[in-house]
């Protein structure tokens, strides 16, 4: 099929990864996550990670043990139907999450840089970007987020170190939040944020080999769970809890606390541009992860005839519901309950079928 | 190629839709708010004035598009003040009074009466935390009397800008620790999470009479005096405005006020006073010589313990000296001299960090922020939100 390619390396497997799982420290799910954390929120990153390497060599193990990616997987150890309503789910995920990020990133414009323009105008505009990337295709995509990745990472590092006045570093402590029980599970429970993690394994034909899959993760969700939660802990020591949770892009308040001096100030509208390419990758990541899904589910040759439809409908409904609020809060939500079933459940099922079967060819 | 054509010429016509290409205002249909000053007013109202800046030329050649026309004048700056119901109704009016668009991201400095401050500056200051409008980062002062007087009777001479006053005002603060810079973010912050109480810098306008008005308490190592603003001794053409003391907060109501020594005394607790200067009773000829010397904070390590839930905070505090001048001709860079010089500093500094700190007990509030130096003793975050540590008694050992 002309979307499984075959060429891609560690490098873009790295990017796609670190695109998907990074871009949420620019939206309120962090603000959000204090609540449950208060100032051990930078350790749910940590956890994340640890959790996400778990699911990485188990799904490695899935794969070395089948043949093709998670789709042909899927079809090998749990039957034809059940990959099917797989399918059918991290379709769902994966454009549900395109369409609220969508949604969020086209409002985060309107509130930080451009007031006066019409919400339409700006998801369209949004829209129209992603369309764009996505017939260039997924090896485009990742390359250009692979030569984006370091300047994200070197203009995250500038807004952190610009910000070393404004520490209060005592406002992490207590060092172990609500308890470190409870801080586990937070961080248990956040893992959905990282949806991105499985995009390798879902990719995995248009990888080079299984090896490139797992550095690619390996590497991808390492940094940027290091970079989240050296960005978390940032942000809390410079806002503190109290106020922290009340802001909602946390990494947009940070760049505007920059004040070194009278010449050293005002920022922000520098790394506006930063959020937003790493808004319109992470989207258009996750609405190709859905349609290569939906071309594996229906045998489909080629993509690009839904590119348009699907960028569409999910702009309408990025645009349906009434407030932001009552999106942000959602996507909270679904975060932290319906997409582990993604990264908990259907992983540990493929994980115990895969070692199940194994076994039995061992005894056999 | 043709459609390659029509791609980028659809590409260009789109662009039309940007805001950037119909949206955007011209630096001469805009009017730059620097200070906004809050007072009382009756009926619960606010009094809001706001200081805006008249574009002026700054070269013969001309400065940017729509500053020609007021080239030439002295004025630089206007007041508008309106009494109004609520902070966010200032924005309307303020359009409805003005030719100019007003832009409140240039807005440096807010400043509150102290009769506003005593009511709780909760309220007005979530407004300016909240709208994107302004910044964490502008500074936020208390004044004696009304804000609107003040900032009417503040016009330096030395400065072309009201923002860039108040800016370099702030950066020379670590210079003397008499008064200490304080932001919005800080302020909000401190109130929002546990640990330490809010404070402001304390101004004021001076009579300009050159009649001292000093803090009446002194200590027998002491020799100048401290101020609280208005009460320095100064005669002049300069600027009336002053900056002395700290003006501090339990939760959002302002308890008091400290004086410019007791502020110093936070500065060093607080490890922001990387120079100053002072003025010391000759310990060998006490009756009317004296030792001028400049300090620096080198250090300063505070501990805290829980004592069968008494906290129990220890400073050590380094400070370095140089001697500017000994009007007693006695040597005190020598031997035995320099130990009873430094044990004379050493009373003074621990005499007003402990009275800066009694003071504080009572008044309920905790600027230094010895509350946050507990909170790694705590085993979660549950007890923080039972009771804020900046209010607790607690006993120092400096």
């Amino acid at each position: 099929m002309s979307f499984q390619p075959g060429r891609m390396g560690v490098a873009e497997g790295m990017a796609l990864v670190f695109v998907t799982t990074f871009t949420s420290i620019f939206l309120t799910s962090w603000p959000l996550a204090i609540d449950s954390a208060t100032t051990a929120t930078w350790m749910l990153s940590l956890i994340n990670g640890l959790i996400g390497i778990g699911v990485l060599y188990s799904q490695a193990y899935v794969l070395q043990n089948t043949s093709g990616d998670l789709y042909a997987a899927c079809q090998e150890l749990v039957g034809v139907v059940v990959t099917r309503l797989i399918a059918v789910y991290y379709i769902g995920i994966y454009l549900l999450d395109a369409c609220l990020l969508l949604r969020q990133f086209a409002e985060s414009t309107l509130l930080t840089a451009l007031p006066e323009l019409s919400f339409e105008i700006a998801v369209g505009w949004y829209v129209f970007l992603i369309v764009l990337i996505l017939f260039i295709g997924i090896e485009a995509i990742a390359r250009a987020s692979y030569l984006f990745l370091p300047m994200a990472v070197l203009i995250v590092f500038i807004v952190v170190a610009l910000l070393t006045p404004q520490y209060q570093f005592m406002y992490l402590a207590p060092w172990n939040g609500p308890g470190f029980p409870n801080v586990v599970m937070a961080g248990i429970h956040s893992v959905g944020l990282n949806m991105g993690i499985l995009i390798p394994f879902i990719l995995a034909r248009s990888f080079q080999n299984s090896r490139t899959i797992k550095n690619s993760v390996l590497y991808g969700f390492g940094l940027s769970s290091f970079i989240k939660s050296l960005t978390l802990a940032a942000y809390i020591a410079a806002f503190g809890t109290g106020a922290a949770r009340e802001k909602v892009f946390p990494f947009y308040e940070m760049a505007r606390l920059v004040y070194i001096n009278r010449y050293i100030q005002r920022i922000e509208s520098l790394i506006i541009f930063l959020w937003a390419m790493m808004g319109i990758l992470n989207v258009a990541i996750e609405i190709y992860i859905g349609l290569y899904l939906l071309g594996r589910l229906f045998n489909l040759p080629t993509l690009r005839p839904l590119i348009i439809p699907t960028a569409l409908i999910l702009a309408e409904l990025a645009m349906f519901p009434g407030e932001i609020g009552s999106v942000i809060a959602f996507h909270h939500k679904v975060h932290w309950s319906f997409y582990n079933i993604g990264i908990y459940i259907i992983p540990g099922i493929l994980f115990a079928a895969a070692l199940l079967r194994a076994r039995r060819r061992q005894s056999c | 190629m043709l459609s390659r054509f029509i791609a980028a010429a659809v590409l260009a016509a789109l662009c039309l839709s940007l805001v950037g290409c119909y949206g955007s205002k011209e630096s001469d249909s805009v009017a730059y708010v620097q200070i906004i000053g809050v007072d009382v007013a009756a009926g619960g109202k606010r009094k809001i004035t706001t200081q805006i800046a008249v574009p002026l030329s700054t070269s013969k050649g001309g400065g940017p598009p729509g500053t020609e026309e007021k080239a030439g004048t002295s004025k630089r700056w206007v007041f508008n003040t309106m009494l109004v119901s609520a902070p966010a109704e200032e924005a309307n009016l303020l359009r409805s009074t003005m030719s100019r668009s007003p832009r409140e991201s240039h807005v440096s400095v807010v400043i509150f009466s102290e009769e506003i401050a005593r009511q709780g500056l909760g309220p007005d200051a979530t407004q300016y935390i909240r709208n994107r409008d302004y910044r964490e980062t502008l500074f936020m002062l208390v004044v004696t009397g009304t804000a609107e007087d003040y900032m009417k009777h503040n016009n330096p001479a030395l400065e072309s800008s009201i923002s860039k006053y108040y800016e370099l005002f702030f950066e020379k603060a670590s210079e003397t620790g008499t008064y200490l810079p304080s932001t919005l973010h800080e302020f909000y912050t401190r109130l929002k999470t546990p640990g330490a109480s809010p404070y402001a810098a304390y101004t004021g306008i001076n009579p300009m009479t050159g009649i001292a008005n000093p803090v009446d308490h002194k200590q027998p190592e002491q020799k100048a005096d401290a101020y609280l603003p208005g009460g320095i001794p100064r005669t002049g053409t300069e600027n009336p405005a002053e900056f002395s003391g700290l003006v501090v907060f339990r939760a959002d109501k302002m308890v008091g006020v400290l004086n410019s020594y007791e502020t110093r005394a936070v500065a060093i607790l607080q490890n922001k006073l990387p120079l100053g200067y002072i003025a010391v009773v000759d310990p060998l000829k006490p009756e009317k010589d004296m030792i001028n010397l400049a300090i620096r904070c080198e250090y300063t390590k505070i501990t805290a313990d829980l004592d069968g839930g008494m906290p129990i905070f220890n400073a050590e505090v380094k400070i370095d000296g140089d001697i500017y001048g000994i009007s007693s001709d006695i040597n005190y860079e020598a031997p035995g001299n320099r130990e009873i010089l430094e044990q004379q500093i050493a009373d003074f500094l621990k005499g007003q960090i402990t009275a800066m700190l009694k003071h504080t007990q009572e008044l309920g509030t905790d600027p230094v922020g010895f509350g946050l130096y507990l909170r790694p003793k705590l085993n979660s975050t549950k007890p923080l939100t039972l009771t804020s540590t900046s209010l607790l008694k607690f006993a120092a050992q400096v």
